[in-house]
């Protein structure tokens, strides 16, 4: 019977103490932290650097092309026999906002039939093209120039000379990383021999 | 003679991609469009079949087109023709409150390159054409989307030959807005 005071004091004890330890305050969070000792009379510290500010994205693009492909043209038997391997050169200058580029390109073609040289200077219609856009359309046309020689037979040379004419080519284009752009088109150089021609290209903007 | 009629060429060239150039970042509304052709030449030439693509622009009731195009004679006959086109057209759209088809008419510059295939030779050259154009437009599902069919007559003088080129070309383009 004596005893039972002494439990209920201590049961009371333990309460009271969990019950304090529950409704204890957590501690602020910046307690602890370390401040700057500032003594009254000392100026302020300048403030922190502000974030640089990331580089505005490019407006066009000025790209170095090269690229290869086959030539077709129709002889009096034949609807767009192969005429040789092709291979173009220049530069390609690309607006990413809706306004169209421009290309300049120099190609040479030849093969058992003839050798042509041409140079063009193209509009390119294409949909807004960024550098983060790998595949779009495109339509590019324009005048070209072209220095052709034309074998008949055994007759080598039976046409030759310089000629002016449409150019045009349809395709898709695209930018494979901020640096490389890729093409791949149909098309036709109406100048000199007259020939059809696919291409495949590969570019580097030569740009920021 | 020849030198005039590069010059010429040339001149002409360079102020309808001038024109189109400005009229493409002055105007919001240029669809791209994939074209296919028949052509039949007038006279003893076989059809020639093709495509290309051209940019279209169609406001309210002016529309205005820059395209390529290549057709190449297929058709077994005794004499054949590859064209090539690069053209410029103008025209009126006849219906302004209708959206989903209208009809139109155009009338185009158009610079050719032609070969004639013949049983015992190809003659070729490059030349200038004018053509004009009658046919409807229109547009799909969410308005970016435009058709096009029309019938057109190509004139001018074939290089070597010196025929008539002539005859009506059937063509039809679909293609998308690509500003807006």
């Amino acid at each position: 019977m004596g005893q039972m005071p002494r439990a209920v004091w201590i049961s009371s004890l333990l309460v009271a103490a969990g019950a304090s330890t529950v409704a204890a305050k957590p501690a602020p969070p910046d307690y602890w932290v370390e401040r700057p000792i500032v003594i009254a009379g000392d100026p302020q510290p300048p403030p922190p650097d502000p974030e640089p500010e990331p580089p505005p994205p490019p407006r066009h693009a000025s790209i170095a092309l090269v690229s290869g492909g086959t030539t077709f043209a129709s002889d009096a038997q034949t609807a767009l026999e192969r005429f040789g391997p092709s291979g173009t050169m220049g530069f390609v200058h690309l607006s990413h906002r809706d306004e169209p580029g421009v290309e300049v390109l120099a190609g040479a073609t030849g093969g058992d039939r003839g050798r042509s040289y041409a140079a063009s200077v193209r509009l390119v219609i294409t949909p807004r093209v960024r550098r983060k856009d790998a595949i779009a359309p495109f339509l590019a046309l324009g005048p070209a120039f072209a220095i052709a020689r034309l074998d008949e037979g055994d007759m080598k040379g039976s046409g030759a000379g310089l000629g002016l004419g449409p150019s045009g080519a349809i395709g898709l284009h695209g930018f494979l990383s901020h640096r490389v752009y890729w093409r791949a088109s149909a098309g036709f150089t109406g100048a000199g021999i007259g020939t059809f021609n696919t291409d495949l290209g590969l570019g580097w903007v030569i740009d920021k | 003679m020849r030198t005039s009629f590069h010059t010429i060429t040339s001149l002409l060239s360079l102020a309808a991609l001038a024109t189109l150039a400005g009229t493409a970042s002055a105007d919001d509304d240029l669809a791209l469009m994939a074209t296919g052709a028949w052509m039949m030449p007038s006279g003893e030439i076989g059809e020639s079949y093709g495509g290309g693509a051209e940019a279209r622009m169609a406001d309210d009731h002016l529309t205005i087109g820059f395209g390529a195009k290549g057709l190449v004679g297929r058709t077994p006959a005794l004499r054949r023709r590859d064209i090539m086109d690069v053209s410029f057209d103008v025209g009126l759209m006849l219906c302004e409150r209708c959206e989903s088809i209208t009809p139109y008419t155009a009338v185009g510059l158009d610079i050719l390159h032609i070969t004639t295939h013949e049983p015992t030779r190809s003659v070729r050259g490059s030349t200038l054409g004018l053509s004009g154009h009658v046919g409807l437009m229109g547009r799909l599902g969410d308005d970016e989307w435009i058709w096009r069919a029309s019938a057109s007559y190509l004139g001018a003088i074939v290089p070597g030959t010196g025929e008539d080129l002539g005859g009506v070309t059937l063509s039809i383009a679909v293609g998308k807005q690509i500003m807006d």
